[in-house]
């Protein structure tokens, strides 16, 4: 049933206040309608006098202040950080259940009857925003939906309701709009597009929304990038020294918040400034257990072939010296194909084919002479079918797809001081850095308990009536601790689903 | 006053001697420092571990930038709280140290003394991991 604008009456909150405000105290209502003199005297709608809130008595003037400042309706006069109003104007209403719908009455009555255009805009922003963080409750939404209705010539109107729906599916953020989200609203823009960052040195825009959390930018990645399911795969937030991965139930924009917030507390402000951070988003894969060379041939091409190799060239494996000269042979291929004029700078680039310890055991000449006979070996291959070769050599490896992490242990007297360990589908593995040899493999049913500080690792293996333990000098215990939290998670989900019927 | 310029830390005073206040189990062969922080704004220094902990001493976890830890330059995360003011701390809490770290930089004077055991240089790569 089509309806005009001028048929339809712009909807107010009027009635929703009758049923669900607290109605003031006589004397009260009586000084406000002799003071107004705007006609039919309405509580519910944008007045440029600070209100007298009928809403709840806890919702401090001061927020209410801030929100007008925001609206330009008291520009407030020193500069502040584009965020740090919203911050203010939703953190209070995202911690207290409450004060959502307050929140919501408060925006939708600025909007009503605001004959300020700039403030009215405003007004939207901040309704934009709202939806993107929590809905109204079942008892607000109606009321929401039909305002909304009633101005659905504004631009933003439709958004704000498809907002709405997507956080009643995907339930209430934990953090006030990011920086990202706000400047997009202010320039009136309500799409946001993140840059992510690939092994492979390449980089695409995804879309990230309000209510996006990090499976779903997962799941369309990998439908982006074809590949074959987004299992094993995580994206990964690289700020300041650090590299986390986000959890996969997380809403992308609270978990870089969270980040951001906590990175922010260990760096004090110098002289009262708080240095921005930036940070990149990394898709890559995490957890290794179901990878097999030849499966997903994206995946091979984009990431295990660029994952697997910095960590081969670093001389974590062990490796005989034939697997040496077929790899680095196949190095050759993937950079430089068929062309054969680059021979001559073999020597030069021995440490990107060469794990870096061994380099020294022949010299420039004789690494030269025994690539090139194994690169002729593989004459014709492409460059796509190298990656898999190489793969699937390193595939046969038990350390294949392994995080190392260099540490320094101390308990375990039977163990060099120095230690590699890896973690992987095995579990954590313990390894000689000079021999490369496996110590110990511990797998994950075994690993009873395990911590981590900022300068340390602690795993327990075993039981108290026979266990072990192991305590690492490490400033990444940090990554560790998430892997095998992750590696176990994964097990433990993968244990208790159903079987799937056979036949 | 010249000493406020000086250099901040002394390496030993000629009257501090590590085995008079700890065991060479307690020192293990490290290189046992008194230092004194001057007190100055915030203290910056964070601590993690403690006897009770699998860490199983109270160690330097963090030093933030531009507190007073960090200008005095001789105390960096990875080494042991071992002693604050006189008192030792080879037996706290994490709650215990946290807290006579906080008596010591609010009570009175210019200076608080710790003596640390330096956590030895690294001979191992530890900034960088890859997935």
């Amino acid at each position: 049933m089509p309806e005009t604008d001028e048929r339809l009456k712009p909807y107010t909150l009027e009635e929703f206040s009758y049923d669900y405000f607290r109605p003031p105290p006589k004397h009260t209502l009586s000084r406000v309608m002799v003071t107004k003199n705007r006609g039919k005297d309405k509580m519910w709608s944008c007045t440029r006098e600070p209100s007298n809130c009928l809403c709840s008595r806890k919702w401090s003037t001061m927020k209410i202040c801030l929100k007008k400042r925001y609206m330009g309706d008291y520009p407030s006069k020193r500069t502040r950080s584009v965020n740090e109003l919203t911050d203010q104007i939703f953190e209070a209403a995202l911690k207290a259940e409450p004060l959502k719908d307050e929140i919501y009455c408060q925006i939708i009555k600025q909007l009503t009857d605001n004959h300020v255009k700039y403030s009215e805009e405003k007004g939207w922003e901040l309704l934009w925003l709202c939806t993107g963080l929590f809905p109204p409750s079942n008892v607000l939404l109606p009321h929401i939906q039909r305002f909304l209705q009633s101005k659905k010539h504004h631009p933003l109107s439709t958004d704000c309701m498809q907002r709405v729906h997507k956080a009643l599916r995907n339930g209430s953020r934990q953090y006030p709009p990011h920086l990202v989200e706000v400047e997009a609203i202010q320039h009136k823009t309500t799409q946001i597009f993140h840059k992510v960052y690939f092994p492979d040195d390449t980089d695409e825009a995804f879309e990230v929304e309000s209510s996006t959390k990090a499976k779903d930018l997962c799941q369309n990645i990998a439908t982006r990038l074809l590949l074959k399911t987004p299992e094993g795969f995580s994206l990964f937030v690289k700020i300041s020294d650090k590299v986390i991965s986000v959890p996969q139930g997380d809403f992308f924009f609270d978990f870089v918040r969270h980040l951001t917030d906590w990175i922010k507390k260990s760096r004090p402000a110098k002289d009262g400034i708080v240095p921005s951070l930036t940070y990149q988003v990394f898709f890559m894969k995490k957890l290794w257990t179901t990878t097999v060379p030849g499966k997903d041939s994206f995946a091979d091409s984009i990431f295990h072939y660029y994952q697997e190799l910095p960590k081969y060239l670093r001389g974590y494996h062990k490796c005989s010296r034939e697997e040496v000269f077929h790899l680095a042979a196949l190095i050759y291929r993937v950079k430089f194909e068929d062309d054969k004029s680059h021979f001559p700078t073999i020597p030069k680039l021995l440490r990107e084919m060469v794990p870096q310890d061994l380099i020294r055991l022949m010299s420039p000449d004789d690494w030269k002479r025994s690539v090139i006979a194994y690169f002729n070996k593989q004459a014709g291959k492409s460059r796509e079918e190298a990656k898999l070769m190489f793969l699937k050599t390193i595939y046969k490896w038990p350390t294949f797809g392994s995080a190392f992490f260099e540490v320094k242990q101390t308990t375990e007297t039977k163990y060099p001081e120095i230690l590699l360990i890896a973690i992987n589908k095995h579990g954590v593995s313990l390894i000689d850095p000079k021999t490369k040899d496996i110590l110990t493999t511990h797998p994950f049913t075994n690993i009873s308990n395990w911590s981590s500080g900022n300068t340390y690792f602690h795993i327990t293996i075993g039981n108290l009536v026979k266990g072990s333990k192991l305590l690492c000098e490490t400033s990444l215990g940090y990554k560790m601790d998430d892997l095998l939290t992750s590696y176990i998670s994964q097990m433990l989900t993968t244990m208790n689903k159903p079987r799937p019927a056979r036949g | 006053q010249d000493d406020e310029d000086e250099q901040v830390f002394e390496k030993h005073g000629e009257d501090f001697d590590p085995y008079s206040m700890f065991s060479a189990d307690q020192i293990a062969g490290r290189d046992v420092r008194h230092l004194r922080i001057r007190k100055a704004g915030q203290l910056d220094l964070a601590l993690e571990g403690g006897a009770d902990s699998p860490l199983g001493k109270l160690v330097v976890s963090a030093v933030y930038e531009g507190g007073a830890a960090d200008k005095n330059g001789g105390i960096v995360p990875g080494d042991e709280l071992m002693a604050v003011n006189g008192k030792i701390l080879t037996d706290a809490s994490l709650t215990e140290g946290q807290n006579s770290l906080a008596r010591a930089w609010n009570s009175g004077g210019d200076w608080i003394d710790v003596v640390i055991a330096v956590s030895p240089p690294k001979d191992y790569e530890d900034e960088v991991t890859f997935f």
